[in-house]
C-alpha cells in the first residue's frame, strides 16, 4: 500500500497559494463509497460502512440531511454546506476543527484540520486532490 | 499575505437597495449611494457617461436627482435576486472605485458582499469581471450573513435581515452560512415602500417628485405651485422618485404597533401629519401601523387590497418568525439551541420602532420551552443598515484573513471558477 501512503503525505500538507505550506491537516483519508479505507494519515480516526452511507445520503440531499450533520470516525460536524452539485460537503466542529469531504466517482476524499487552518484553505486543497484522484479515473 | 497590511483593502457592499463603498478598518463606509442606475440607449446626447465603451446603453450611476429625457431607471439585480445587468454593475464598480474612493484598482485587494443565494455562475462571473476590468492585487467574496454576524462580533447566529428587495434569514455557525438554512420572502423595505405608496394612490393622493412642478413664493410664507409637464421622463424613472418620497414618509411616520396587532385597533388613533414635497398634507392613521405590520403578518395584506407586484407571486408570503422557524429547523440539530440565543436583527429595512422588540416576543412565543431567546440588533441605526458592509470592514482587517484572499495569480492560474473553492 506504499502508493497510498505517498497520495497521504501529499494530501496531508496544505500549500498556500505561493507553494509554501500552509500548514498540515491534523488526519486525512481516501476511502471508498462503502465506507473501505485505502488509504490514511496517522490519528485518523476512522470511517465505517454506516458513515459511508450517510455520507452517500447527505451528497445526494443536503437539504434533508442537513440537519444530521457529517459523522467521522464517530465525531460529528455540523454540516456548512456542499452537496452532488459541488462534490464536496464542509463541516465544522466547535470553533477550531473542520472536516472537508470530497466525492469522486468512486471514492471520498477526507481531510480533517485543527486551528492551525481554515476550512476554506483545506476546502480549496482537499478539491484539488479530488480532482487529480478524478484525472485518475477514481 | 496577499492583501498586505500596508495597503488596505477595499469593502464594496452592492445591495438590492444601496451601494456602499470604503476602506476596511473604518468603522462606517465613506460612501453610499442608489443601487438604481439609469440607463439610455444609445444614439441619444450623451453628456456624462460611465461604464464600458463597448455597451450599447450609456449608464448613469449616483445621478438620481438629475431628471433626463428616456432615461429608464433600473437595477442591476435580476428577478431571482442576483445580479443579472452586468453593465450597470460595471458602472456602479466605476463608480465606486474610480469616482468615489479614486484608487488605482490595481493596489487593493477588494472584499465583495453577495447574496447568500448567488449561484456559482453568478459569483465567477463577479470574479471575472472584477479581475479582467479592474486588476486588484486579489479579492475575496463573502456572504452577507456572514459579514452582518462579524460586525455584531459573533462567529456564530442567526441573520435576519431586511433589506431593500428581501427580508433573508440564515443561519451562520462558525463564520460559514449554513447554506441549506437559508430562508427568503420578498417581504423587504421596497416592497413595503410600494405598499404605502399603492395606499396612497388608492386614497387619490398625488405623490409629485419635485421635478414635475415649480414652486415659487408669493409672500406671507404662501406658495404658488404649479404643474411642469416632462413628457419624455420614463415611467421607471418617475417611480424611483415616488419611492424616494415614500421612503422618508415610511421613516419618519410608520411605525410597528409595540404588541400584535390587530385589524380593528387604532380605528381612532389620532394621525401624523406630513407635508409631501409639493405642499399638500396627508394624514396617515391606523396603516401607520398596519403596514409595518406586513412582516408579522402578510395576510394583512388582503385587508390592504392594492396590487404590488413583487408581492403577488403565487407562494404564500411568509412572516418573520415563520422564516427564523423554517431556518432553525433546516439547521444542524446541535446548533438550534445556539441559534435561538444568537439572533441578529440587521438590514436598512429594520429601522422601524418597536422593531427589536415585536420579533423578540414573536419569537418567544415560537421557541422551544427549554431554549432562551435573544435578539441582538445595534441600537445605532448606522450600523445597523451597514452591518454587512461593518463586517466586511472587520473581516478584512484582520491578520487571520490575509491568507484567505484569491489572488490575481491564482486567478491567471486557475480561473475565476477557483472562487468556489476559495470562498465557500
Amino acid at each position: 500500500m506504499s502508493s497510498w501512503d505517498a497520495m497521504i503525505d501529499s494530501l496531508r500538507v496544505v500549500a498556500a497559494p505561493d507553494g509554501t505550506a500552509a500548514g498540515a491537516l491534523s488526519a486525512c483519508c481516501i476511502a471508498d463509497h462503502a465506507g473501505n479505507v485505502w488509504g490514511q494519515s496517522e490519528h485518523f480516526p476512522g470511517f465505517n460502512a454506516e458513515e459511508a452511507t450517510a455520507l452517500m445520503a447527505l451528497f445526494a440531499n443536503p437539504i434533508d440531511r442537513a440537519s444530521e450533520g457529517i459523522v467521522i470516525g464517530g465525531s460529528r460536524y455540523v454540516f456548512l454546506n456542499g452537496g452532488d452539485e459541488d462534490g464536496v460537503v464542509r463541516g465544522k466542529r466547535g470553533s477550531e476543527h473542520g472536516v472537508v469531504v470530497v466525492k469522486t466517482k468512486t471514492a471520498f476524499v477526507i481531510g480533517i484540520h485543527g486551528d492551525n487552518l481554515e476550512t476554506r484553505q483545506v476546502s480549496a486543497h482537499v478539491e484539488q486532490f479530488g480532482d487529480y484522484l478524478s484525472s485518475q479515473g477514481m | 499575505m496577499y492583501g498586505g497590511d500596508e495597503v488596505s483593502a477595499v469593502v464594496l457592499d452592492l445591495g438590492t437597495h444601496s451601494v456602499k463603498a470604503g476602506y476596511a478598518g473604518q468603522d462606517t463606509p465613506q460612501h453610499v449611494f442608489t443601487s438604481s442606475v439609469g440607463a439610455r440607449a444609445k444614439g441619444g446626447d450623451v453628456d456624462m457617461t460611465e461604464g464600458g465603451s463597448q455597451s450599447s446603453r450609456d449608464i448613469f450611476v449616483d445621478s438620481m436627482g438629475i431628471r433626463r429625457d428616456e432615461v429608464d431607471v433600473t437595477s442591476p439585480y435580476g428577478e431571482n435576486g442576483m445580479l443579472e445587468d452586468w453593465e450597470a454593475v460595471e458602472g456602479i464598480w466605476e463608480h465606486a472605485l474610480k469616482k468615489c474612493l479614486t484608487i488605482q484598482t490595481d493596489e487593493h485587494p477588494v472584499l465583495m458582499s453577495e447574496p447568500v443565494h448567488n449561484s456559482d455562475g453568478v459569483r465567477s462571473k463577479m470574479v471575472e469581471l472584477m479581475f479582467e476590468k479592474y486588476a486588484p492585487p486579489a479579492l475575496f467574496l463573502a456572504k452577507n450573513p456572514v459579514l452582518s454576524s462579524f460586525a455584531v462580533g459573533k462567529a456564530s447566529s442567526l441573520v435576519i435581515d431586511i433589506g431593500g428587495r428581501n427580508t433573508t434569514v440564515t443561519a451562520v455557525h462558525e463564520g460559514y452560512a449554513l447554506q441549506k438554512s437559508v430562508t427568503r420572502s420578498p417581504l423587504g423595505g421596497e416592497a413595503l415602500t410600494d405598499v404605502i405608496l399603492a395606499r396612497l394612490e388608492k386614497q387619490k393622493v398625488e405623490v409629485r417628485p419635485r421635478y414635475a412642478f415649480t414652486k415659487k413664493e408669493k409672500g406671507d410664507g404662501e406658495f404658488t405651485v404649479k404643474a411642469v409637464n416632462h413628457p419624455k421622463t420614463s415611467a421607471s424613472y418617475s417611480l424611483f422618485k415616488r419611492r424616494e418620497i415614500v421612503e422618508d414618509l415610511k421613516a419618519t411616520v410608520y411605525q410597528l404597533n409595540d404588541h400584535f396587532f390587530r385589524g380593528d385597533e387604532h380605528k381612532n388613533v389620532a394621525g401624523i401629519t406630513y407635508e409631501l414635497p409639493d405642499g399638500n398634507t396627508i394624514e396617515v392613521g391606523a396603516e401607520r401601523f398596519q403596514i409595518p405590520e406586513l412582516l408579522f403578518q402578510p395576510d394583512i395584506l388582503k385587508d390592504l387590497d392594492v396590487n404590488v407586484p413583487s408581492l403577488s407571486g403565487d407562494v404564500k408570503l411568509k412572516s418573520i418568525q415563520e422564516l427564523v422557524l423554517e431556518c432553525i429547523n433546516n439547521s444542524d440539530v446541535d446548533v438550534r439551541k445556539d441559534l435561538w440565543g444568537n439572533l441578529v436583527l440587521c438590514g436598512g429595512g429594520s429601522m422601524f420602532t418597536n422593531m427589536r422588540e415585536r420579533l423578540d416576543g414573536a419569537l418567544f412565543d415560537h421557541a422551544p420551552q427549554n431554549v432562551k431567546t435573544k435578539v441582538v440588533a445595534s441600537m445605532n441605526s448606522v450600523e445597523r443598515r451597514f452591518s454587512t458592509w461593518i463586517g466586511g470592514s472587520i473581516l478584512a482587517s484582520l491578520g487571520s484573513f490575509q491568507q484567505l484572499w484569491m489572488s490575481k495569480q491564482e486567478y491567471e492560474e486557475h480561473g475565476a471558477n477557483l472562487v468556489l473553492r476559495k470562498c465557500p
